[in-house]
């Protein structure tokens, strides 16, 4: 047998992806911790135990992600933006937009019709808006992801969050709670601003495309899925499993790595 | 001094003859040292104005702009701009200029010993400023900040020569009017140094420094026409690393063996077909102030296979034929000819900056010539948060190279200020960036 594997070390979480030719047989999430390489090491013993595999089975390994130059046991590394777009590419192939956003980037990709990298952009220098930030949002409402998700859709009107800063924008928050603003509404108001936030980067590479496809975890909540719907006019495509995108993409030029050298 | 910016790399220079700029030139590490307890005239200054007049009224020179690269270079930057800030100016002004007045802040404090510093010495006690508004607004007010608020000291300040970009400049009144405003100008400017010198202008003396500026400026400019060639024989570690000569040591002999022996040195590479790296799979072209704490970014570029042939900034427009039997109407009609130069060239990209520098920006014209000439494969363009005149531009140039088929990337960060930036971040973009050229 063939197999492939992709591992996206991330940031927040390490994914991992096995390939048969091109099923998808396995795939897990685990959070990175402290230590990327010990998370990836990890992740590939428990998607071998799974499988009943063994280290020798996989064939070919790709590592993508922030630690993919320290994942040592794979066989070469390629970037989450290449990687983001070959799994977009396999799962929505007529898509031509990509938006991921993890828990400290966000990017935006356009593919061309082949599926290959056109041009991107990624934010640069400050995390807010991303996925550690909508986590510490959750908190302030004492609610789990899912619920914080979810809760948007319950929004009457949605208030609105002025500050980029992760810290002064937790003031405002604290500032509408305290003066009786029903959380929904504010809940509501936080996805927005981050869609906002999101579309004066992803505008003009968005076009006239009536489609995106969203990956990453922050596209597991709901009222984030919404709030872009709503600001960019467009349909939002979210993968049943949005968070193994990246590892996906790794796997997949894995196989082809695999079967190029064959 | 590098503690807490252990991404930061200095550039490995590929060319003997500027690596050997150190031994070359102990004149300038020195000079600062040299000055000490020697009573001369001292001025500061902008890029702009012309230095071969100060060097014929042996006024030595330092530009705070310049400093502020070398302070980057050395990752001591951040301190002088830490004292700037706490004095309360914005971190978003300019990062050369924060640095220079962190670093008077610190000359005031300490008195007669000068502020630790990349240079021994320091930037020394200046006795007058001279300015040019040339190119951006901070330049126009920073000295007049050191003039008024640091130090009591005569100043200066050249009116930029900037002829619109709608205007023709071939039509001979809109011609004269430049060429009075720089005659005007620059004779001030002589009675200026007259007074604080005490002593008269020797036009033999000024001519033989501007055949020697003009013979190095000749040098350099074939120097980079020769890193059209593939393998280019030349990167932006190095020219980057050879500003320092052209600011500094304008006029000298010495200037003129230095850019000799570049010359011959890249002639040779060419020759023999050898390039700065081997497999040369991405020629890029490079906008906007490099990141002066970080060159071996450039390296590192080259690790991947990728050079950097061309750059925007500090780019010299050809040499232009002016006539030095008279030195001083030489130095208006070169300044007058370099800015039609600039006007012709590279308005369309940056109206602003059209101006008789030595060192300027280029246009589209000149970028659709170059994608051919250069061979070039991609662009990189790095978005100085805290310099706005040098990237403005930088739109206008990814569109032109997107619309001829030519992938771009604009990182950001910042020209002095390594907090700005994102070592992985920045990877990241650029490798991806190069990973999908393969593809493309
Ligand atoms: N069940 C969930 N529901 C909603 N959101 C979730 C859920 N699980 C995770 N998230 C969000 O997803 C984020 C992590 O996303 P992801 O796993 O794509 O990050 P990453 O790839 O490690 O990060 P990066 O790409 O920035 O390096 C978390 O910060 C959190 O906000
Ligand atoms: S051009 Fe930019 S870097 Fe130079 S002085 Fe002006 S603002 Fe500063
Ligand atoms: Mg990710």
């Amino acid at each position: 047998m063939d197999y492939v594997a992709g591992v996206d070390s991330g940031s927040t979480t390490t994914k991992l992806v096995i390939l048969d030719n091109s099923r998808i047989i396995g795939y897990h999430v685990i959070p990175t911790g402290a230590n990327c390489v010990r998370a990836s090491q990890n992740i590939l013993e428990i998607g071998l135990k799974k499988l009943g595999l063994d280290r020798e089975d996989i064939k070919y390994i790709v590592a993508t992600g922030y630690g993919r130059q320290k994942i040592d046991f794979a066989r070469s590394q390629i970037t989450e933006i290449s990687c983001h777009a070959k799994g977009v590419y396999w799962i929505f192939p007529h898509v031509k937009i990509i938006i991921d956003i993890g828990g400290q980037d966000f990017k935006v990709i356009k593919l061309g019709g082949k599926g290959q990298v056109i041009d991107f952009a990624m934010n640069d220098k400050c995390a807010a808006g991303t996925g550690r930030y909508l986590e510490l949002m959750s908190r302030i409402f004492e609610m789990e992801l899912e619920q914080f998700g979810h809760a948007a859709a319950f929004a009457q009107n949605k208030i609105d969050i002025t500050s980029y800063c992760t810290v002064f924008a937790e003031t405002e928050v604290i500032n509408h709670i305290s003066r009786g603003t029903p959380e929904n509404d504010i809940i509501a108001g936080i996805f927005h601003a981050v869609a906002k936030r999101l579309y004066s980067m992803a505008k003009h590479y968005i076009g006239s495309e009536k489609e995106i496809a969203f990956t990453g975890g922050v596209s597991k909540y709901a009222g984030m899925v919404k709030a872009l719907e709503d600001i960019t006019g467009c349909s939002v495509l979210v993968p049943s499993e949005p968070q193994i995108t990246g590892a996906l993409g790794a796997a997949l030029f894995a196989l082809e790595k695999l079967r190029g050298n064959n | 001094m590098t503690q807490g910016f252990s991404e930061m790399a200095r550039a490995r220079r590929s060319l003997e003859s500027v690596r050997n700029s150190k031994k070359l030139l102990p004149k300038f590490y020195m000079r600062g040292t040299d000055r000490k307890g020697k009573k001369g005239n001292l001025a500061w200054c902008m890029a702009g104005i012309p230095p071969e007049l100060l060097r014929a009224f042996d006024v030595d020179w330092e530009w705070p702009e310049n400093f502020g690269t070398l302070c980057a270079a050395n990752l001591v930057a951040p301190k002088f701009i830490e004292i700037a800030e706490a004095e309360g100016y914005s971190g978003d002004l300019c990062s050369y200029a924060t640095n220079t007045m962190g670093y008077c802040r610190r000359c005031l404090e300490l008195g007669d010993t000068p502020p630790e510093s990349p240079l021994e010495g320091g930037m020394g006690e200046p006795t007058m400023l001279i300015g040019s508004g040339l190119a951006c607004d901070p330049r126009w007010k920073w000295l007049q900040v050191i003039a008024t608020r640091y130090f009591n000291l005569p100043m200066f300040n050249m009116d930029p020569l900037s002829p619109p970009y709608d205007i023709d400049v071939n039509d001979p009144r809109i011609a004269e009017h430049y060429l009075t405003q720089l005659r005007t100008d620059l004779k001030a400017l002589v009675e200026f140094l007259k007074k604080q010198t005490g002593r008269d202008l020797d036009m033999n003396r000024l001519r033989q420094i501007m055949d020697n500026s003009h013979k190095a400026h000749d040098l350099w400019f074939k120097t980079l026409e020769m890193r059209k060639n593939r393998p280019c024989p030349m990167g932006a570690e190095d020219y980057f690393s050879c500003i320092i000569p052209q600011m500094f040591m304008l006029g000298e002999e010495e200037t003129v063996g230095f850019f000799q022996a570049i010359h011959d040195e890249v002639k040779q590479r060419v020759e023999q077909g050898k390039g700065v790296i081997e497999n040369e799979k991405y020629r890029l072209f490079w906008t906007g102030l490099p990141p002066w704490f970080n060159l071996g970014l450039f390296n590192y570029l080259e690790s991947l296979g990728a050079i950097v042939v061309a750059e925007a900034s500090y780019y010299c427009a050809p040499p232009m034929n002016v006539d030095i039997s008279d030195p001083l109407e030489a130095l208006v009609q070169r300044a007058w000819k370099t800015a039609c130069w600039h006007q012709q060239n590279g308005n369309e990209i940056m109206p602003e900056v059209c101006n008789p520098a030595i060192f300027g920006f280029v246009g589209t014209k000149k970028l659709v010539d170059w994608i051919d000439e250069y061979h070039l494969t991609g662009a990189l363009m790095n978005r100085t948060s805290s310099c706005r005149a040098t990237c403005i531009g930088q739109v206008h140039h990814r569109n032109v190279f997107r619309e001829r088929g030519i992938p771009s990337l604009i990182i950001e960060s910042d020209m002095a200020d390594p907090r700005r930036w994102s070592d992985a971040k920045i990877k990241a973009q650029i490798e991806a960036f190069l990973e999908n050229m393969d593809r493309l």
